[in-house]
């Protein structure tokens, strides 16, 4: 009987993983093609707690603001003059590429809201796409975002002047109908990788 | 006939100087109203056979410009200040989007699609280049 017990053990370890597996729904981590870099999934989704900001519009966005559809976020701050407006204009163009779900949410998130206000936040993302969302908030609340995603940022530059930058994290984060993280994807974005990795991500995992 | 050949000369070597740096396929990212700072692309070659080194870079249209270099170590994005910006002979510096990239700053005029840019070189030798850039999305 000792012979058997390590077996015995892993087929009751089983018989109590598995069903739990499947009762979460949780498919089967997704493979991506080996040409796709920089596209790191989360399996399961990582858990975002809830969070409140303000959107462009002076409007409360709230962790709810992303259940019931995909998402795709990106942190940066308006007077990013290069890698920024890149990732947004990214983000534009794969809006428009067949087979990207067409109620997709596209978040910009300013970890920038001393200078960033509501009504700078709406013309700089309505720059790039009408629908596109702003959002900033206090630096509590946008920590509880941020911390779960890893979003780091440092400034740079005197912060009492209005002449100064921001070192940042700048993934896109695809977000799931439950509002947690299912993937990132690292910088620089192009509309290829971004694309082809949201619509693969979409399909295995909506 | 001496006096002709000096001038040919100075034709050639005015031509020569003219083509030693160029700028090609140069394009600003068009931005929001509001935005403070602009980047600049584009192929920036040394035709010559000698190294050059920028001394400045000027706009009319912007208060300063820079050559700027975006890096990224683990997604964090990371902004480097190129001073100065050295050719070698014969080399292509490429600015693009992500990576190196001429930063322009404070612009004086609406930067709109389509308005034409002029940048201005000036290297450590004195030679002075006019280049330009076309605004777009």
């Amino acid at each position: 009987m000792k012979k058997y017990l390590p077996i015995i053990l892993v087929i009751a370890g089983l018989l109590v993983i598995l069903p739990t597996l499947f009762m979460s729904g949780e498919p089967e981590k997704l493979q991506l093609p080996t040409t796709l870099e920089g596209v790191f999934i989360d399996s399961p989704p990582m858990p975002i707690p809830e969070f409140t900001l303000t959107d462009h519009n002076n409007k409360p966005f709230t962790k709810d603001d992303l259940k019931g559809k995909w998402s795709l976020v990106f942190f940066g701050f308006a007077n990013c003059p290069d890698v920024c407006p890149t990732s947004m204009a990214v983000m534009d163009k794969v809006s428009k590429l067949e087979g990207v779900p067409k109620d997709t949410q596209y978040l910009f998130v300013s970890v920038d809201p001393k200078r960033d206000t509501p009504e700078k936040l709406k013309e700089f993302v309505s720059f790039f796409n009408e629908k596109f969302i702003g959002a900033t908030g206090s630096e509590a609340e946008l920590k509880k975002f941020e911390e779960p995603l890893g979003v780091i940022y440092d400034f740079e530059g005197d912060t009492s002047s209005d002449d100064y930058i921001v070192t940042h994290f700048a993934a896109i984060y695809i977000m799931d109908p439950t509002g947690n993280q299912r993937a990132y994807i690292l910088p620089p974005h192009s509309v290829a990788q971004v694309g082809e990795a949201y619509k693969l991500i979409y399909q295995h995992y909506k | 006939m001496r006096l002709s050949i000096l001038l040919l000369a100075l034709i050639f070597n005015t031509a020569a100087v003219a083509s030693d740096l160029v700028l090609e396929k140069g394009w600003i990212r068009a931005a929001p109203p509001m935005a403070k700072n602009l980047a600049g692309y584009g192929e920036l070659r040394n035709n010559s056979l000698e190294t050059i080194t920028l001394k400045s870079m000027s706009s009319p249209y912007f208060k300063k410009v820079e050559a700027h270099k975006t890096t990224f170590v683990n997604g964090m994005m990371k902004m480097a200040h190129i001073e100065p910006v050295v050719l070698k002979p014969g080399e292509q510096l490429i600015f693009k989007p992500s990576g190196m990239h001429f930063m322009l700053m404070k612009p004086n005029k609406a930067i709109v699609e389509n308005l034409k840019v002029p940048l201005t070189v000036i290297t450590h030798k004195g030679d002075q280049f006019v280049f330009e850039f076309i605004v777009r999305k």
